[in-house]
């Protein structure tokens, strides 16, 4: 499935201190014209695969400024570009849920989209509305969204950020943060370092580790009632169950399946790609969907899984968790493609320091998985 | 069958009194809660046990005693009360008006009786009384602490009262470690002689005599063994096991002469069938470094038939009393279990 | 009877009744006189799902009559009385279709509890006081949850080992009436409160039975259904217990320095969640042995 993270819009009514997307101040909103050309050559993409699906991801900025016009506006361009395809198109939301409206929901629903994806935070003047990043505000019009989408059946499920202040009491914020959506526990993310003005808040590898150690005794004691809390899922359906799900930045196979559109056109690997301005493809406008999705400066992806084993993950048990993760940050780190991520260090240490000790299970994960690209 | 202690508090004061050091250990205002009695409830019922003995002291003296009662009842539980048919009036009156409707299948009494020469009037009168109005419901039990022990009075009771026509004989054991009066083995001979004088009287009123535990079988000669079968009707018993004791505060104990020894708790096990386990492997333990009171048992083929147990356990354990060196042996013993 | 509606929970009133039609109806009262009655008139057209009489009185202070047999019945009562006496009913109480709620006021009243639900007396305990006996509450649990032998169903707990599901929350208040996802109350009018708190004050949202359908929309009614969330707003010790899940915050007055509610609510969310568990593994069970078959 090819993964598209499309922007039409990098707006946002929301100023939070951890986002990249947000820094950037673009307010352009995707003409029709261009919408309509990339639908275009989404059904040219999908007539030429035609076992081939498109995870279209809706994406911010926030998506609910774009208003339900628009999305029902790419409703009828989906069908009247893609009449043979659209149903090999899945639409998927990121929105922050505080401009939702019926009418959006609505158009959401004709689209097909039955969950939004979303983020909360627990501390205050991280994520908020306006100039002073109101956070109870913000909280506020977050509960009236999920309101309104659970009352139209939609479900949702969340990331949250781990920053500065989430190290004070990991496991009540776990607890807080898992309360809140009892159908699907958050994702635990580490805040990345985006630029250096706000980095109070930003932690590190050691940090994240430590913050994720405090959590795994507790959610191993209650994974039943957790089964979705992530990374602690990813980590132990990998290690013990043997069903290697970690999230994109851990596969190692995202060569030819993501693309990031934005609202100008512009195309990178994936969305943080995007927000970092970095790995970038053709403009749509300028290329067929498959020539950026096969595009050559992709092939550093794949040389790195096979240079990797070979060289700084040699002999490395976490192989098969990792893989090396994520090119972007290997990129941001050392400015080039074929290095280990950065996050190999937050990896080796909660394996080692906390999963192995406390569930007395032993990481093997190199033969099996080796040399996979 | 096991029993259940509802309260500490006693009316008299036995001399071979073999609850004497439980109740030098407990509180004296210790009584069983409801919330622990719904908890021995539900565990006897759960091991498919649903009857079972309420001690005390004096279980009358508990303030909730008849209400108990009533509840068992409500549970289908048979339930029989060991005792001294002593009380005030007010429970007195009480009682017959609460048990009227109870019968012998759902209520049985034992009332444990001295000789009555040597028991106080005003007991001996309340004793009396009780046995008048609940006689249907009861059976006599005597504990031998004598080797000369009169029996004659009991079977003038039975006859009196219309009592159930069957005499529970208990034997008085020793209480390991404290003072008590009860017959040594040496004298258990003497009492087994008087025990049989009183047969022919006892089968000429049609009442049989039961054995308590830890009556030993070679006390009594073949002949005479003959004159109890025949009287017992075949139901002759010469065993001591772990009768099972649930104190207030839940502890649990194999019988009263060992109550403090081996003590644990009724939370510690699933069903009473592990307790009676528990405490049957200890007594087996024991049993292998002294096989019983007697040093014939050494060698008895009876004991090794399991026809008799060789005497009380308790008489064992005194033994241990008075050796230091082999309790700790005997205790290394049990822990290595 | 009208699918997916809520149960109505009024007072008897003739008039009102016989406007309803195919509805669910719980009829409330203080007065034992009537019971027979209210059985008839309002199964004429509608459905009884049970009277609740609210009586501030023993449980042995109540004459319970044969009539009554065929009456599904709940009592709120301050306690049962004499032991002695409440024994005494028990033959007639046995053949009765009745629940019986103690309230927490005394310690006493949840070892009563107990002795009904032993008995086969469903019975439930409901919240007359914020002072409240958590030693008592958990050996209450405790015997809900856990006891090995079959004894009569004892709400809250009752109703949250059958309800629990772990992505979703579960509000207890149920049992209660107080849940206008399930349970609606009218006055004599016919006018509509989301609870009966709402239904005292005469607040109400709708203004008769034939406005029902407009309820999603009503905002006094999404405020209701959602009140929870400001737990979350406020990040009160609620939103961050273990046990928020099948509590909601409703302890959140009597929260102490042990975090007495907490642990105890916490140790009922363990056993309900072990209690699937064995359930779920007899089920497991039960279809290998079929299969294998």
């Amino acid at each position: 499935m090819a993964v598209i993270i499309f922007k039409a819009t990098e707006k946002c009514n929301a100023n939070c201190i951890y986002c990249g997307v947000v820094k950037k101040h673009q307010d352009i909103v995707m003409d029709c014209e261009l919408l309509t050309s990339i639908f275009h050559k989404i059904n040219v993409y999908l007539l030429k695969y035609p076992r081939e699906k498109v995870a279209f991801t809706w994406h911010g900025g926030e998506v609910g400024l774009l208003g339900a016009d628009y999305f029902n506006t790419a409703y009828d361009i989906v069908h009247q570009q893609c009449p043979n395809t659209w149903d090999r198109i899945e639409h998927l939301v990121q929105s922050n849920m505080t401009v939702l409206n019926q009418d959006i929901i609505d158009a959401f629903k004709k689209l097909g989209i039955t969950q939004i994806g979303t983020s909360y935070e627990y501390y205050d003047g991280i994520r908020g509305l306006g100039k002073n990043r109101d956070s109870m505000a913000y909280n506020r019009r977050f509960f009236q969204g999920v309101n309104l989408a659970e009352r139209n059946g939609l479900t949702w499920g969340f990331i949250y950020v781990v920053n500065k202040k989430s190290l004070q009491d990991p496991l009540k914020l776990f607890i807080y943060l898992t309360n809140l959506n009892l159908r699907s526990s958050p994702m635990f993310n580490k805040m990345y370092d985006y630029d250096k003005q706000e980095d109070s808040l930003v932690i590190n590898q050691d940090e994240y580790a430590d913050f994720l150690g405090a959590i795994l005794p507790f959610w191993l004691k209650h994974r039943d009632r957790y089964p979705s809390a992530k990374p602690f899922s990813l980590f132990y359906n990998s290690i013990v169950e043997k069903r290697v799900q970690m999230g994109c930045e851990y596969m190692g196979h995202c060569t030819s399946r993501w693309v990031y559109i934005g609202p100008d056109g512009s195309t990178a690997q994936c969305g943080r790609a995007g927000d970092f301005g970095i790995m970038k493809y053709p403009k749509i406008q300028d290329a067929t969907l498959e020539e950026i999705m096969f595009h050559k400066d992709r092939d550093v992806i794949d040389t790195r899984q096979i240079t990797l084993p070979e060289t700084e993950c040699k002999d490395c048990p976490l192989w098969g968790i990792c893989h090396g993760g994520c090119v972007l940050d290997a990129y941001m780190d050392k400015r080039e493609h074929g290095h280990k991520s950065p996050n190999c260090a937050w990896v080796q240490k909660f394996i080692y320091k906390y999963w192995e000790p406390i569930t007395g299970i032993k990481v093997e994960m190199y033969n099996k998985f080796t040399k996979k690209a | 069958m096991a029993n259940i202690l509802l309260t500490q508090k006693c009316v008299r004061s036995c001399p071979y009194c073999f609850a004497k050091q439980h109740m030098s250990d407990s509180a004296p205002d210790d009584t069983l809660s409801w919330e622990n009695l719904l908890y021995i409830v539900d565990f006897f019922d759960a091991s498919n046990e649903k009857h079972f003995s309420l001690l005390g002291g004096e279980p009358f003296l508990h303030p909730n005693f008849l209400d108990i009662l009533l509840y068992l009842r409500e549970r289908k539980f048979r339930t029989n009360v060991f005792t001294s048919g002593v009380m005030s009036n007010k429970m007195f009156d009480e009682a017959i008006r609460e048990l009227q409707h109870f019968t012998p299948m759902q209520l049985s009494f034992v009332v444990n009786v001295n000789d009555p020469k040597k028991t106080p009037f005003s007991e001996l009168e309340t004793v009396r009384r009780f046995l008048k109005a609940f006689g249907h419901f009861t059976s006599l039990s005597f504990n031998v602490y004598r080797k000369d022990a009169d029996m004659d009075f009991l079977i003038q009771y039975i006859n009196e009262f219309g009592l159930k026509r069957h005499i529970r004989l208990g034997l008085a054991h020793p209480i390991p470690g404290l003072k008590n009066t009860h017959i040594p083995p040496s004298g258990l001979r003497e009492m087994a002689q008087n025990l049989i004088s009183h047969i022919p009287q006892l089968n000429a009123n049609h009442i049989s005599l039961g054995f308590d535990c830890g009556m030993p079988m070679c006390i009594f000669t073949d002949q005479e063994m003959g004159q109890l079968y025949k009287n017992a009707k075949g139901q002759l018993k010469f065993t001591c096991g772990p009768a099972v004791d649930v104190g207030p505060d839940m502890s649990v104990w194999t019988c009263f002469p060992l109550s403090n020894y081996k003590k644990t708790s009724i939370y510690d096990f699933d069903n009473v069938h592990e307790i009676r386990k528990y405490y049957q492997q200890i007594m087996a333990e024991g049993r292998k470094e002294i096989a019983g009171i007697f040093e014939q048992c050494d060698d008895c083929e009876h004991l090794k038939n399991n026809l008799c147990s060789g005497g009380c356990f308790a008489h064992i354990v005194s033994k241990f009393y008075n050796e230091p060196e082999n309790i700790r042996k005997f205790k290394e013993v049990k822990n290595e279990k | 009877m009208k699918n997916n509606r809520q149960t109505l929970v009024t007072r008897f009133e003739e008039k009102l009744i016989a406007k309803l039609e195919n509805e669910n109806i719980i009829i409330t009262t203080d007065n034992f006189n009537f019971i027979n009655k209210y059985y008839d008139v309002v199964n004429k057209q509608n459905k009884l799902n049970n009277i609740t009489v609210y009586y501030d009185g023993a449980l042995t202070s109540i004459r319970f009559l044969e009539t009554w047999k065929h009456i599904p019945l709940v009592l709120y009562v301050n306690s049962i009385g004499s032991h002695r006496m409440f024994f005494h009913l028990m033959p007639i109480l046995r053949q009765m279709n009745v629940r019986i709620f103690l309230s927490n006021q005394t310690p006493q009243n949840f070892v009563d509890l107990q002795i009904m639900a032993s008995l086969g007396i469903c019975s439930g305990i409901y919240f007359s006081t914020t002072k409240m006996d958590w030693n008592k509450f958990a050996d209450l649990q405790t015997y809900a949850i856990y006891s090995k032998n079959k004894h009569a169903a004892v709400e809250p707990f009752n109703f949250i080992l059958s309800n629990y599901k772990r992505e979703s929350r579960l509000d207890f208040n149920t049992v209660y009436y107080n849940d206008p996802q399930k349970f609606l109350h009218l006055n004599a009018e016919g006018q509509i409160a989301l609870n009966a708190d709402d239904l005292k004050a005469g607040k109400f949202v709708l203004e008769n039975i034939s406005l029902i359908d407009s309820l999603p929309d009503n905002q006094d009614y999404i405020k209701e259904t959602t009140k929870w969330q400001q737990h979350f707003l406020d990040k009160t010790h609620c939103a961050e217990c273990l046990a928020w899940r099948i509590c909601l915050g409703k302890f959140v007055e009597t929260i102490d320095d042990q975090k007495s509610c907490a642990n105890t609510m916490t140790e009922l969310l363990d056993g309900v969640e072990h209690h699937q568990q064995r359930l779920q593994n007899q089920q497991n069970n039960q279809n290998q042995q079929k299969n294998r078959r």
